[in-house]
C-alpha cells in the first residue's frame, strides 16, 4: 500500500502543495484559510458548521491559527503565537481512515516502513465550542505530527454521522521531514527559509500578546463584539454571528496572554462563549434542515 | 469450573479475537478482565462447564480463548417460585387467578404447578425444563451480549454513528471447534479473519475452516504476523532487550511498571534501541528528566551502579527494522527539543530564590475571588502552626514547619513548574536545595503536596503531613466558602482528591482533629491577615465540609472491611475521623455479640421513647417509683464514668459502660409506665430517656447499627 516515492525532501509549500493534492484526489473540497483570527482550524466554519447534521462533507485547508500565550519571541526553537495547521474533515469517516491517513503520510515522504509510527491516546475538548471528541496524537519518532479526532459532539449536539478529524501539524511535520533544529530553519522554499516569513511579527506578536496589548481595550471589544454576535444570532444571520463568536474567542485568549482574566472569570467568559457558539450550531443546523440538507444528495456513495 | 483436561470428541475450544483502532494502554487490563469475568459469568448462568479461559490481547486486539466447552449445553431445569399456597388454590383446591396467571407466565401448566415449603409457608413452584442447545449457538448470542455489557471509561461512535464501541471495530474472528460463531457485533460480523500488524502487508489472516484451532497455532500465525499476542511474551521481551542494551553501557534500566504496562499494550511487537542526549541535561533535576524520558517520551531511562540516570537511554518502536538509526535520529531530535527547554527554564529558574519567589505569588491567583496565592501562603502558614499547636509538637518542629509553609508555593513561580505543573513541590525541593535550605524543609515542600491521588505515598515526616493538612483543609474551607461545592459527579477542582487525602493523612498518622474545630481555625485565618473573608459562617462550613469528609471516611473504613452501617452510628458520635475509626473498629469486633447487641436494642427503645421528651430537666424529687430513683442512679454513674473513658479514648470501655443498661432498662420499661397520663409524672419520665438517648448519642448513633437476624438465613434453591 505504500508506493514509493521520491527521495526528495519536501520545502514547507511542497508539503502543503502535496497535501493538498492528496486529499483533492480522495474528494475533499480544498479550501482556503477562514479570514478571522482563530485558535485552530477546527473553528473554521468549515469545520465548526459542516460537522453537524447529516450532510456528508469532505475537506482539505490550511489554517493559520493563533495562540497568544504560546509565543516566545522568536526566541524558543519550537513555540509560535502564530502557527499553522492542515486541517482535514472525512465525514462520515470511513472505516479505513487511518491507513488513508498513513498514505498521506507517505506522500510526504514519511513511510512506515522507515518510521516508528503510532497512535497515542488523546482525547480532544473544546469548552469554548461545546465540542469533544476520542482519538490520538499520531507520533512519529515520539514527535506528535498530527491529532486524529473522531468527533462525538460539536456545538453541544450529538454528531451524527461522525466525522474524523485530521489536524496535521505542518511546522512540525516540515521540522521532522526537513531535520530543522529550530522551526525557523524550515525551508519554505529553496531560498526563503521559515524564520525569513515569520520571524519578526513572531517577535512584535509577543510583544504585543504579553506586554503592550491594552487591557481595558480589550475587554471593551470583547464586550462589542459579544453584543453584535447575539444581535446577529437574534436576526438569526448565522455567520455574521459567528464571525463574532470567533472574535470574541480571540479577544479572551488575548486577555488571558495578558493574564487580565481571574480563575472565576474565566469560567464565566468561556461560558458566555460556548452559550454563543451553541446558538449558532442550532441557527444552521436549523437553515440546513430549511433547505432540506441539500448535500445529502449530492454525495449519495460517494467516500473519501 | 472444572480444572484439568476433558478434552474429548464432546468438546471443543474457543478462540475469540476483536481487532480494533488502537486502544488506550491505560484501559486494556480493566477492559481484558472484564471480558474474562463477564464472559465466565455468562458460561455460568447458562450451567456451561469449561477447563480453562483467558483473555490477554494486544493495543488492538481483544482475545479470548476457552478451553473444552462442550458441544451441546446440558439440559437445564428452571424452578419458578410462585405465589403461596393458600393464594394459589380456592379451598377446595382449585386453582385461582394468581397462580393461573402465574403458571402462564413461567410457561407451563396449571396442573403441573409443585407445592414447597419455604420457612414456614408453603408456596406453588413451576418447574421448567429448557432443552441445551449446541453450544456454538449459545456462544453466538453470549459473545455480543458481554461485549455491549463491557465497562468502558470511554466510549465512541464512528463512521454513520450507530454503534458504539471503545475505539472503531474492524474485525472479528470467532472459532468454534473449527467452525465461525456466526454473530454482529458493532456493525462487524464474526468470522475467520484478521488483520497482521500495521507495518506488514494488508493481507489479511485466514484462519480456515473445519480446521480445529489451538492457542499455540494461533499465537505462530499472529507472530508471523508481526504480532506478539502474549502480554507476558511482550513483558518479558522488553525487559530482555533492555537489559541487554543497557549491559552494553555497563547500565541497567530504570523500569517504573507502568511504563512496561502501558508499552506492553502500545507496541505488538516491541523492539528497542539506544539513543543518547547531551551530557548537560544530567544537570536538570531528576524528576523532570525522568518525567520527560517516561511519561512524555515513554524512553526507559539508565542508570549505573550507583543508581545515578546516565546520558543514554533506550527508546522504542514497533518492530525490528532494517535501519533503525533513522527512528534513532529523530528520537534524539524529539528529546533534544524537549530537554533544551527544559534547560533554559531551569537556568532562569536558578536566577531567582524561593524567598524573593515568595512576592511573586501575590500575580498568581488561587480560587475563585479568594485572593492571591500570598494570601493562601501566609493562610496556610497559621494554619499549620496552629494545627501544630494543637497536636502539641515540639517548637524545633515549628520552626520547620513554618518555613515549609511559607516557601511551599514558591515554585508556582518557576517556569519548570509551569511546564511540568505535576512536579509541584517536588521541584520546590529541589530549588530549596539549591538555595540553601535546609534538608528537613526541602523534604517538607516536596511532601507538603502529597498524596496526589489514591495510590501516592503520604507525608512521610511531620512538616509534610502538617503543611499538608493546612493547605488541603485551607482550600476546601475557602472553596466551600465560596459555594464551589462539588455536585454530582463533576469535581472540578478536586476537592474529592482532597477530602480523601486529608482522611488518610489523619487515619494514617493516627492524628486527632475535630473537623469542626479545624474548619473554625481555618476559617478564621480568611478572615484576618488574607482579609478576603467568607460568606459563609464556620457553623454552616463545618457541617458542609464534615458531611463532605464522611463519603470519604466512610469509604475508607468499609476497605478495611468495617459495615457501613457501623461506621455511620460511629461518625454520628465525633467529627474527628481518627476516633471514628477506633470507635467503629470496636463497635465491629463486638457488633454481633449478645452484650453489644443488648446496648444496641436499648438505645433504640430509649431513643423511641425519648423522642416524645419536651425537655430533658430531671426532678428527682418528682420520683415515684424506686425504679426510677434506681434507673436515675445508674444514669449518673454511667454517665461519669462513659465521660470519662471517651475523654481516654477508651472505646471498649465506654461500650461496656453502656452495656449496664441493658438489664436495669428492660426491667425499668416492664415496671413503670411511662406515657402515664399525669403529664408531670410523664415528662419527667421522658425527661430521663433523654438524658440517657443524649449520653448513648455522645458515643454513636447506635440504633443505625443494622442487627442481623439469629438463625435463619434464606437459602435459595436453584
Amino acid at each position: 500500500m505504500f508506493r514509493k516515492t521520491s527521495k526528495k525532501i519536501f520545502t514547507f509549500q511542497e508539503i502543503i502543495a502535496r497535501l493538498n493534492d492528496f486529499w483533492s484526489k480522495r474528494g475533499c473540497v480544498i479550501q482556503q484559510p477562514y479570514d478571522i483570527e482563530k485558535g485552530a482550524g477546527t473553528m473554521n466554519p468549515a469545520t465548526f458548521f459542516r460537522v453537524l447534521g447529516p450532510e456528508p462533507w469532505n475537506v482539505a485547508y490550511v489554517e493559520p491559527s493563533r495562540r497568544p500565550n504560546d509565543g516566545r519571541y522568536g526566541e524558543n526553537p519550537n513555540r509560535l503565537s502564530h502557527y499553522y495547521q492542515y486541517q482535514v474533515i472525512v465525514k462520515p469517516a470511513p472505516l479505513d481512515i487511518q491507513d488513508v491517513y498513513l498514505e498521506s503520510l507517505a506522500v510526504l515522504g514519511i513511510h512506515m516502513r522507515d518510521h516508528d509510527i503510532r497512535f497515542v491516546e488523546d482525547n480532544w475538548e473544546s469548552p469554548t465550542l461545546g465540542a469533544w471528541g476520542v482519538g490520538w496524537e499520531v507520533w512519529a519518532e515520539s514527535m506528535e505530527i498530527t491529532q486524529f479526532t473522531y468527533f462525538q459532539q460539536s456545538g453541544g449536539f450529538e454528531l451524527k454521522p461522525i466525522s474524523c478529524e485530521l489536524t496535521y501539524g505542518l511546522e512540525r511535520i516540515a521540522m521532522f521531514i526537513q531535520k530543522a533544529p529550530t522551526v525557523f530553519d524550515v525551508r519554505w522554499n529553496d531560498r526563503i527559509t521559515y524564520g525569513d516569513v515569520h520571524k519578526d511579527s513572531e517577535f512584535t506578536h509577543s510583544k504585543y500578546n504579553f506586554e503592550t496589548a491594552d487591557i481595558p481595550t480589550l475587554h471593551e471589544m470583547f464586550r462589542l463584539c459579544e453584543g453584535e454576535a447575539r444581535r446577529q444570532a437574534e436576526e438569526r444571520l448565522v455567520h455574521p454571528a459567528y464571525d463574532y463568536v470567533l472574535k470574541c474567542s480571540h479577544l479572551f485568549n488575548l486577555l488571558e496572554s495578558r493574564h487580565a482574566i481571574s480563575v472565576a472569570e474565566r469560567t464565566a467568559l468561556i461560558g458566555r462563549i460556548r452559550k454563543l457558539a451553541r446558538q449558532c450550531a442550532g441557527l444552521y443546523l436549523e437553515g440546513r434542515e430549511e433547505k432540506g440538507f441539500p448535500l445529502l444528495s449530492k454525495y449519495e456513495k460517494v467516500h473519501a | 469450573m472444572k480444572k484439568g483436561r476433558i478434552h474429548g470428541k464432546d468438546h471443543v475450544n474457543f478462540l475469540f479475537e476483536l481487532l480494533a483502532e488502537e486502544i488506550p494502554s491505560r484501559l486494556m487490563e480493566g477492559i481484558l478482565q472484564d471480558l474474562q469475568s463477564k464472559f465466565a459469568a455468562a458460561m455460568e448462568s447458562a450451567q456451561v462447564e469449561f477447563s480453562g479461559i483467558t483473555a490477554f490481547g494486544t493495543s488492538r486486539r481483544l482475545v479470548l480463548w476457552v478451553t473444552d466447552l462442550p458441544k451441546k449445553q446440558l439440559d437445564r431445569k428452571i424452578i419458578k417460585k410462585g405465589p403461596p399456597v393458600e393464594m394459589a388454590y380456592s379451598p377446595d383446591g382449585i386453582p385461582s387467578m394468581p397462580a393461573i396467571g402465574f403458571a402462564k407466565t413461567a410457561g407451563v401448566d396449571v396442573k403441573k404447578l409443585v407445592r414447597r415449603k419455604e420457612g414456614n409457608r408453603e408456596y406453588v413452584f413451576a418447574e421448567i425444563v429448557q432443552k441445551g442447545r449446541p453450544v456454538k449457538n449459545l456462544l453466538s448470542e453470549v459473545v455480543p451480549e458481554v461485549l455491549r455489557d463491557l465497562e468502558l471509561p470511554i466510549s465512541m461512535r464512528w463512521g454513520d454513528g450507530e454503534h458504539r464501541f471503545i475505539r472503531p471495530v474492524h474485525a472479528i474472528v470467532a472459532l468454534c471447534g473449527g467452525e465461525v460463531v456466526p454473530f454482529t457485533f458493532a456493525g462487524m460480523k464474526s468470522g475467520n479473519r484478521t488483520m497482521p500488524h500495521r507495518m506488514l502487508t494488508q493481507k489479511p489472516i485466514v484462519f480456515s475452516r473445519g480446521s480445529k484451532i489451538s492457542m499455540v497455532l494461533y499465537q505462530k500465525r499472529l507472530a508471523k504476523a508481526g504480532v506478539i499476542i502474549s502480554p507476558k511474551d511482550r513483558r518479558q521481551q522488553m525487559k530482555k532487550e533492555a537489559e541487554r542494551l543497557g549491559k552494553k553501557f555497563s547500565a541497567l534500566p530504570d523500569w517504573t511498571d507502568w511504563l512496561l504496562e502501558e508499552l506492553c499494550f502500545i507496541l505488538e511487537n516491541p523492539a528497542a534501541g539506544v539513543a543518547e542526549m547531551k551530557e548537560s541535561y544530567l544537570e536538570l533535576p531528576k524528576p523532570v528528566l525522568e518525567s520527560v524520558l517516561r511519561k512524555q517520551q515513554k524512553y526507559v531511562p539508565l542508570i549505573n551502579k550507583d543508581g545515578e540516570l546516565i546520558s543514554r537511554f533506550i527508546y522504542w518502536t514497533d518492530r525490528r527494522r532494517k535501519n533503525i538509526s533513522v527512528v534513532q535520529e529523530g528520537n534524539e531530535r524529539v528529546v533534544d527539543a524537549r530537554l533544551a527547554d527544559a534547560k533554559f527554564f531551569f537556568e532562569e529558574d536558578k536566577k531567582t530564590s524561593l524567598l524573593d519567589r515568595k512576592a511573586l505569588l501575590k500575580h498568581v491567583s488561587f480560587l475563585g475571588n479568594l485572593g492571591s496565592m500570598a494570601d493562601k501562603v501566609s493562610r496556610v502558614e497559621q494554619l499549620s502552626l496552629g494545627l501544630a499547636e494543637l497536636w502539641d509538637f515540639p517548637a524545633s518542629d515549628k520552626d520547620v514547619i513554618q518555613r515549609v509553609a511559607s516557601l511551599s508555593k514558591s515554585d508556582l513561580t518557576t517556569e519548570l513548574v509551569k511546564e511540568f505543573p505535576d512536579l509541584q513541590g517536588i521541584l520546590g525541593a529541589e530549588y530549596a536545595r539549591l538555595f540553601g535550605e535546609k534538608e528537613e524543609v526541602a523534604l517538607g515542600i516536596m511532601e507538603h503536596v502529597r498524596p496526589l491521588g489514591a495510590d501516592d505515598l503520604l507525608p512521610s515526616k511531620l512538616p509534610g503531613v502538617v503543611v499538608s493538612v493546612a493547605d488541603k483543609l485551607d482550600t476546601l474551607v475557602g472553596g466551600f466558602g465560596i459555594g464551589l461545592t462539588p455536585t454530582g459527579s463533576e469535581d472540578p477542582y478536586g476537592f474529592r482528591r482532597l477530602a480523601a487525602a486529608i482522611i488518610n493523612i489523619l487515619l494514617d498518622k493516627f492524628l486527632l482533629l475535630s473537623i469542626s474545630k479545624a474548619v473554625a481555625l481555618a476559617h478564621g485565618f480568611y478572615g484576618g491577615v488574607a482579609g478576603v473573608g467568607l460568606p459563609k459562617n464556620h457553623d454552616v462550613l463545618s457541617k458542609e465540609i464534615w458531611e463532605f469528609l464522611q463519603v470519604r471516611l466512610r469509604g475508607k473504613l468499609m476497605e478495611e472491611g468495617i459495615r457501613y452501617d457501623v461506621v455511620d452510628a460511629a461518625m454520628k458520635g465525633s467529627d474527628d475521623p481518627s476516633r471514628v475509626r477506633k470507635l467503629a473498629r470496636v463497635m465491629m469486633d463486638v457488633v454481633d455479640v449478645d452484650w453489644m447487641r443488648g446496648v444496641i436494642q436499648t438505645a433504640d427503645r430509649v431513643a423511641r421513647l425519648a423522642k416524645n421528651a419536651k425537655h430533658a430537666n430531671v426532678l428527682t424529687s418528682a420520683f415515684v417509683e424506686s425504679d426510677e430513683k434506681t434507673l436515675y442512679t445508674l444514669f449518673l454513674d454511667v454517665s461519669e464514668r462513659v465521660q470519662g473513658e471517651l475523654r481516654r479514648g477508651a472505646f471498649d470501655a465506654v461500650l461496656k459502660e453502656l452495656g449496664r443498661f441493658t438489664n436495669p432498662v428492660a426491667k425499668y420499661f416492664e415496671r413503670v409506665m411511662v406515657m402515664h397520663e399525669d403529664s408531670a409524672l410523664r415528662e419527667n419520665r421522658l425527661a430521663m430517656l433523654k438524658k440517657i438517648d443524649q449520653l448513648f448519642k455522645s458515643v454513636a448513633d447506635f440504633p443505625q447499627v443494622v442487627l442481623q437476624k439469629e438463625g435463619s438465613v434464606e437459602v435459595h434453591a436453584a
